[in-house]
């Protein structure tokens, strides 16, 4: 995994950071991990760090399990522009297309009463939906776009 | 994956020491379960307090690990972080589950525990 340190501006300019991975759950792990010590660094407020390491790994996930799975030269690229107003995110891999071409709707998972009925999956997008804002995807010369905004709690107060 | 059992009455409480219950350990979590609670009684308790980070696939895991106790056995949650406890409320999947503040609470464990 290369990264890319911000630019040396103060903590409340932006500051983008540029990391590639290889498909995998240990570089996923990775990945979050050096962005969250970034966030730190920049005394993002915790909860903006929470939801944006959630959303993150969530759209990860989803990149590796369904984009790329397993193939040999996958690559991810994440670009993040954290401030404390907000985290924009930009997450390119060169996997296969979304299924018709646009996001999943993400419907929340129906929460029956009977335990074996109770769903095991189809989270994830529900959780990027409802967390995340100014999402937008496309697809561009075999590679996947996709850019998502999450908004910091404080955000006007700065 | 790393699950410490300990029986307290009539319940089993499993504390998960991991920091992380997510897409890269969810298999590895089921599994591990499954193994832990091959003699459990009806109760069982899963102790969260160690954990800082949960997914989607970490959710699903737990959920699946109600399933394998079910319909005899019953898994109940305690000592969830406030920023797992924020993925169970955001998904509903805290009407679920029985949510306590700690085990020891859980299993009935007062100030009088021998």
């Amino acid at each position: 995994m290369q990264a890319e340190a911000g630019n040396g501006l103060p903590a409340r300019h932006r500051s983008a950071d540029r990391l590639r991975l290889r498909p995998g759950q240990g570089e996923v792990r990775a990945t979050l991990r050096t962005l969250r010590e970034r966030w730190q660094g920049q005394s993002l407020p915790d909860e903006l760090c929470d939801r944006a390491e959630l959303i993150l790994a969530e759209v990860l996930n989803n990149v590796v399990e369904h984009a790329l799975c397993g193939c040999a030269d996958g690559w991810i690229e994440v670009r993040c522009h954290a401030a404390a107003d907000g985290i924009l995110f930009e997450v390119a891999d060169n996997g296969r297309p979304m299924p018709g071409g646009s996001l999943p709707k993400g419907d929340p998972p129906f929460v029956g009463s009977s335990v074996p009925d109770l769903p095991e999956g189809g989270f994830g997008w529900f959780l990027v939906r409802t967390i995340a804002a100014d999402l937008q995807y496309r697809r561009e010369e075999g590679v996947n776009q996709f850019s998502f905004r999450l908004r910091s709690a404080a955000a006007g107060n700065a | 994956m790393k699950l410490v059992s300990q029986r307290a009455r009539g319940a089993m409480v499993i504390r998960v020491e991991e920091a992380r219950i997510d897409a890269a350990v969810a298999v590895q979590f089921k599994d591990a379960f499954r193994d832990a609670v091959r003699d459990a009684p009806d109760r069982v308790i899963l102790d969260l307090a160690q954990v800082s980070f949960l997914d989607s696939s970490g959710l699903g895991a737990i959920v699946a690990a109600m399933k394998i106790l079910a319909p005899e056995r019953k898994l109940e949650l305690a000592a969830m972080t406030e920023t797992v406890a924020k993925v169970f409320r955001l998904t509903r999947m805290d009407s679920v589950f029985a949510i306590h503040p700690d085990a020891r609470t859980a299993a009935g464990l007062a100030a009088d525990a021998g």
